[in-house]
């Protein structure tokens, strides 16, 4: 997503504003217009975050609660909605995962289930290849990556959303990056140009047996 | 390669780590570097590389359709506040069962849990006669609270403690 520019910026600041104020008032539909515009992102972050589709929801919930809750001491121009509510579900999402690091809990089997879109058998398993390695990445790396690669935000709004720099955000991503290129490196070089196709085939790539 | 191009690569290298391959993303003072990679055999590498890694990464895309249950919970969060129900529990709400919880509404269970109970010790102080024995009790105290003037007679018998007794 490209950088908004200040106009933008301020336009959608004086709209969130002006939907603030009327949530606070108890404007059911502007309530239900916030719900409708953020929720589906906010739900992938979280899903992203904690590989769980029950967890997304219940972290959704919990930060529209807190914005509710906040309507009425929201400061105008101080921050978008957008910027706000993924700020509150992110530090929701490491709360988690502390907590499951703290009480050592198994591995859950659904944070290891690939998105239920219709996909063939191998871009499945490369979906569910990929969230394996997510899993394992730092959660603020994988939550820098989360937010300028899955939720195209700029390097700026990402960093708004982390209350880190722009320049610890970009030190976080580089190490995403180099981190999923290790760990991902026979699943990404089988989209390099020239080598996909023999893939599909099964022609090349494929661990050759060691004949003894 | 050059002390130049060695530059370059390490820019190339720091960009695509910071930026992925999409070099729309990328900052404008780095624009050039797109020029780079078309022309040295090993950027382009460095930057199919990277390139191939962000499509193995949007395998992993997902945007999730936020369910109409879900979305009524968090209006209907919204309405309890309204309501001034400050008390509303989410963890209550786990999302498995919260179809099945959207028909009732939250914490009536409690109150109604409340209230059964109260009624069934109730019951059974009637029915052990502790009742009457209470009932007895409450008359005492309020013929008590009536004479107003018969407190001062309760005044004249505290028992004075020794430190009292030793200032009389």
């Amino acid at each position: 997503m490209p950088d908004r520019s200040p106009a933008v910026e301020r336009a959608g600041s004086r709209e969130d504003d002006d939907l603030m104020c009327a949530i606070a008032a108890g404007d059911q539909a502007a309530a239900k217009q916030v719900v409708e515009r953020h929720l589906p992102l906010l739900m992938s972050l979280a899903r992203y975050m904690l590989g769980s589709d029950a967890e997304a929801e219940e972290i959704a919930q919990d930060s529209f609660l807190k914005l509710w809750k906040q309507a009425k001491n929201w400061q105008p121009e101080r921050a978008l909605i957008a910027t706000w509510l993924r700020r509150v579900a992110s530090n929701l999402c490491i709360d988690r995962l502390r907590q499951r690091r703290t009480v050592a809990l198994d591995p859950q089997d659904d944070q290891l289930v690939a998105p239920t879109q219709q996909r063939d058998l191998e871009d499945k398993h490369l979906a569910l290849r990929v969230n394996q390695a997510l899993t394992l990445l730092p959660d603020r790396q994988k939550l820098a990556l989360t937010l300028c690669h899955y939720q195209g935000m700029s390097q700026k709004q990402a960093a708004q959303v982390m209350e880190i720099s722009e320049h610890a955000l970009e030190s976080l991503l580089s190490r995403a990056r180099r981190g999923l290129k290790k760990s991902l490196e026979h699943e990404w070089k089988q989209l390099l140009p020239g080598r996909y196709e023999r893939n599909e085939y099964g022609k090349t790539d494929l661990p050759q047996r060691v004949k003894k | 390669m050059n002390n130049s191009n060695k530059i370059k690569m390490e820019r190339l290298q720091s960009v695509l780590e910071r930026f992925g391959a999409d070099s729309g993303r990328w900052p404008e003072n780095e624009q050039e570097l797109t020029g780079f990679v078309k022309e040295t055999p090993q950027a382009a590498t460095l930057y199919h590389e990277t390139r191939a890694l962000d499509q193995l990464l949007d395998k992993a895309a997902y945007l999730p359709e936020a369910s109409s249950d879900l979305q009524q919970s968090i209006l209907t969060d919204f309405t309890d506040l309204q309501a001034g129900e400050d008390d509303v529990v989410v963890p209550f709400l786990r999302a498995g069962n919260r179809a099945k919880n959207a028909a009732y509404p939250k914490h009536n269970w409690m109150s109604a849990a409340a209230m059964a109970a109260c009624f069934a010790v109730g019951i059974y102080l009637g029915g052990v006669g502790i009742g009457d024995w209470s009932l007895d009790l409450a008359s005492d105290f309020a013929n008590l609270a009536s004479q107003g003037d018969q407190f001062a007679e309760i005044d004249d018998l505290v028992i004075p403690s020794s430190f009292e007794e030793e200032l009389l």
